[in-house]
């Protein structure tokens, strides 16, 4: 270095910094603090619910929390299989019923709505996401339940005899608080998420693609097939997938319609519970190795959370890089 | 529709002019793509008609208990009884929403500022991106779990405060992806302006960067909070309930969203009634920050230009 | 329209002797006082011209000329841009293109299009060739049909063996020729070719225009491009378009000469033209 004055002026100062390096340590902490509470959530949960992992609990349908003759042979059962069941019931009810309404939506919204609708539409369908889980279970419950049983009899009716229907459709619960009313719920507080990430994905289709098969006298319907949802078809799996991950950790709407009973059957218009649901409803009534349970329910619900997003991560971010590929 | 146009045909040798009406399109073109855009119309009308149902819902059987008092009396503390109010789960509601706004914005904000300013597209901010958005898909009823093992049962008190800390949780990726969405949208000429004028780097973020990009981060943070003051499992996990008013942190405490859970299994049509007006008052506050949150955004957008 | 010019004259630049004489033949096409909007803005203004069964036209001018639009206006794929719209009269046959009852759809699957860009779709060769008939709901002699189309587009030796793998594995001159039998697997009548080889080398763009030549024979082709020699090599008739400023200010495209290309490359009759062909404008 050179011992001329000047120089000196050109040497960071310290306290300046010293202010860079202290706020850029600060943000740093906030960054780390996502991961930190992620790795918290699961060494704490899984901790606490360790008492409650035995064989029963993975494999056994009975939930019998409180032992019914004091302290005879049949001691407490916590076995989780019908929650898990009833979770994945409701939450494919919840995607099939979506799925094909919001990729319907997303297709108006980006290829068929005139341009001053479209702003509108996305309010609306900002609206549905807004109203809180809760207020659809309110509905669920007091309006939605008992209108719609009825119309499961009526259903049941007609394709009772038949073969597999029969057994789906079978004899309904008159509360109408059934598997079948917890998805259709679910379906509704799914739609905006898929609707959303759908109308990006499809927003991402090339013009020119559009373009060739407009030129090669397509209809709308046509150049919808040809060139949206070849492209986006990665994208829009990805999108489902992630409302499926929605589906299956909503809990309050799914606990207040679903009926509450702990059984495993192929009726969607029976009864059953779900993985959340009978952790809020039974939290208040539970202690020791009950409470244990209900955690480690908790912990079976965030390993298939966390999963179900990462995969729906890759599945989207692999699309991503095919379109990417295609049009270089 | 109906004027025709078998025009003139000029001296041409070229073959019978084409029909080029829609009608001469073979039916079955016509017919699917008829049947595909009612679909796409159907489909929207399949999702709306819910949200209409359960807006003139929530509003009809709301309006009907709804009162000043309404607002601010105790909670009977008997479903079957009649009268009462919602008070203490607006008073609820209000303070642990708001803690956990305080705890959960300046760490999103700090946390986007080192995903767009700093870390960019090196492995750790990639990680923290995904995780983030992992975080966003963790059922609220789990974050409340989290909250009652690792606080909860280390002050052994239910409270106010531990609701809030789940909430917060919840809020925090949200936060975090939608400013960097926002700070990403802050021109590079800004920085490097700021920059050319000797600023050091927190300098310039603080009072260049997070200046352009204010309105879309509030309005991101409305969205948050409107999201985080709807959300019941938590609350109703960690906070214990409470039939009178509690302005403090501490102690047992509830919400509106946890009153509407509550009330809406009860037989009682008093209790009935309560949860009706419960969701009418969340609603309205739900409402007011999406709405805030438009206005702000839109008013940003036109800044913008 | 004068049968061949004598192209033993000098032409104005070295290269771009002009090589398809112009020979008469009924128009396909007419348009007459066409004007192009975009909202309010008139991007092209007052176009008449006739294209010609199978021979090919070429639109030239510098960029902003509106050569372009004029040329998407002839299969309505102007209709897709918000706030466009025509004025003017397009006829096919005598048709109006913009009469009310006329559905674009029918419009363009027999005027086709080639783009600036080659743009298959990302599925396999065959499936490219095949869409535009399965829309039409040509299910018979598919295969024979794919063929065709793909010797027709000079492609089919080149990719026989493979028709299963992805369009989008071609080279960019394969694509752009994949984009052709696209467009005449339907067998329209009309080609519109938007700079179909400016994001080509040399060798395809070669392959492209003998390519051309061969189409002339089947289809009616009008094509832009920004390319004089390109022009001078292809085409039959040539109008050259230009942007001007009129009274207020406001740019409009608007059509300066529209010739045999022979007369345009070789004796001009606008000043503004020759001083575009001798590169003395834009």
């Amino acid at each position: 270095m050179t011992v001329v004055d000047k120089s000196a002026q050109l040497t960071r100062k310290d306290r300046g910094r010293h202010a860079d390096r202290l706020f850029w340590a600060v943000c740093v902490f906030a960054g780390l603090a996502v991961l930190i509470i992620l790795a918290l959530i699961l060494v704490t949960t899984v901790n606490e619910a360790f008492p409650a992992f035995s064989a029963d609990f993975f494999t056994s349908t009975d939930w019998i929390p409180n032992d019914p003759d004091g302290d005879g042979p049949r001691g407490p059962v916590y076995g989780t299989l019908a929650f898990l069941y009833g979770t994945l019931v409701v939450s494919a009810i919840a995607v099939v019923v979506a799925v094909p309404v919001s990729i319907g939506i997303a297709l108006f919204l980006t290829e068929l709505a005139p341009p001053k609708l479209r702003a509108t539409i996305v309010t609306l369908i900002d609206m549905l996401a807004a109203v809180p889980s809760v207020v659809f279970g309110l509905w669920g419950i007091l309006v939605l339940a008992p209108a719609i049983a009825p119309v499961y009899q009526g259903i049941h009716d007609v394709v009772g005899g038949v073969p597999v229907l029969g057994s789906l459709f079978g004899e309904p619960r008159s509360s109408g608080r059934t598997f079948m009313t917890a998805g259709l719920i679910l379906a509704v507080m799914i739609i905006p998420i898929i609707t959303s990430i759908s109308r990006e994905v499809f927003a991402t289709v090339p013009d020119s693609d559009k373009q060739a098969a407009w030129a090669l006298g397509a209809t709308r319907w046509e150049m919808i097939k040809g060139a949206v949802l070849p492209h986006s078809f990665g994208g829009v799996v990805g999108a489902v997938i992630l409302g499926l991950g929605r589906a299956m950790g909503e809990t309050i709407a799914v606990a207040l319609v679903i009926g509450s009973s702990v059984q495993i059957t192929a009726n969607l218009f029976e009864s059953g519970y779900a993985l959340p649901a009978i952790i809020v409803d039974q939290w208040g009534e539970s202690t020791g190795d009950f409470r244990a349970a209900l955690i480690g329910m908790g912990v079976v619900l965030f390993i298939i959370t966390v999963l179900i997003n990462l995969l729906a991560r890759v599945v989207v971010r692999r699309a991503e890089i095919r379109m990417k590929g295609a049009s270089a | 529709m109906t004027t025709t146009t078998t025009a003139a045909r000029p001296a041409s040798s070229a073959p019978a002019p084409a029909d080029l009406r829609r009608s001469a399109l073979p039916l079955r073109r016509r017919l699917t793509d008829g049947f595909a855009k009612g679909l796409m119309v159907l489909a929207l009308l399949v999702a709306l008609v819910p949200l209409g149902l359960v807006i003139y819902k929530v509003i009809e059987a709301g309006a009907g208990v709804m009162s000043l008092d309404f607002l601010v009396d105790d909670i009977p503390n008997s479903a079957r009884r009649a009268g009462g109010g919602m008070g203490p789960a607006v008073a609820g509601t209000l303070i642990i929403t708001g803690a956990a706004a305080a705890m959960s914005i300046p760490l999103g904000v700090l946390g986007a500022i080192y995903l767009n300013e700093y870390g960019k597209q090196n492995a750790l901010a990639r990680l923290i991106r995904t995780m983030a958005d992992v975080m966003t898909g963790v059922p609220s009823v789990v974050m409340g779990l989290f909250v009652y093992v690792s606080y909860v049962l280390l002050v052994k008190e239910q409270s106010g405060f531990a609701a809030a800390l789940a909430l917060g949780c919840l809020m925090l990726p949200i936060i975090i992806r939608s400013t960097e969405e926002m700070l990403r949208l802050v021109p590079d000429e800004l920085r490097q302006a700021s920059a050319a004028l000797g600023a050091r780097r927190w300098k310039t973020t603080v009072s260049v960067v997070l200046p352009a990009a204010i309105s879309g981060i509030v309005s991101g943070i409305m969205l948050a909070i409107a999201r985080a003051a709807g959300e019941t499992a938590p609350v109703v996990l960690v906070a214990g309930t409470a039939f009178v008013s509690n302005w403090s942190l501490s102690g047992d405490n509830t919400t509106l969203a946890a009153q509407i859970f509550k009330n809406a299994g009860e037989f009682f049509p008093a209790a009935q009634g309560r949860a009706w007006g419960a969701a009418l008052t969340l609603m309205a506050i739900v409402l007011v920050f999406t709405v805030a949150a438009r206005l702000i955004s839109s008013r940003f957008a036109i800044k913008e230009r | 329209m004068t049968m061949s010019t004598d192209f033993n004259l000098s032409t104005l630049i070295p290269g771009a002797a002009p090589t398809m004489p112009a020979v008469s033949a009924p128009p396909v096409m007419q348009l007459e006082n066409v004007s192009v909007f975009y909202g309010n803005y008139e991007a092209v203004r007052g176009t008449t011209m006739a294209i010609r069964e199978h021979q090919i036209t070429a639109l030239i001018g510098p960029s902003g000329c509106g050569k372009s639009t004029v040329l998407r206006s002839l299969n309505r794929m102007n209709d897709l841009v918000n706030g466009a719209r025509v004025a003017g009269k397009v006829t096919f046959h005598g048709q109006d293109l913009y009469a009310a009852d006329v559905d674009p759809i029918q419009v363009r699957r027999r005027i086709g299009m080639v783009f600036q860009k080659p743009n298959p779709f990302p599925k396999s060769i065959y499936e490219n060739v095949a869409y535009g008939l399965k829309i039409n709901g040509i299910k018979d002699n598919m295969d024979d049909r794919v063929e065709q189309a793909l010797r027709g587009a000079a492609l089919w030796d080149e990719v026989k063996g493979k028709l299963k793998s992805s369009g989008l594995a071609l080279s960019g001159g394969q694509q752009q020729r994949l984009c052709i039998a696209r467009a005449i697997a339907v067998k329209p009548e009309v080609i519109l070719m938007d700079e179909p080889c400016s994001a080509l080398d040399p060798i395809a763009t070669g392959k492209i225009e003998d390519l051309m030549h061969d189409l002339a024979g089947t289809y009616t082709i009008v094509i832009v491009t920004h390319n004089m020699q390109q022009a001078a090599r292809v085409s039959h008739h040539t109008a050259f378009f230009t942007a001007e400023l009129d009274e207020a200010g406001v740019r409009h495209g608007r059509l300066v000469e529209f010739n045999d290309t022979g007369r345009i490359f070789t004796n001009p009759g606008d000043k503004r033209t020759e001083d575009y062909i001798t590169g003395r404008f834009g």
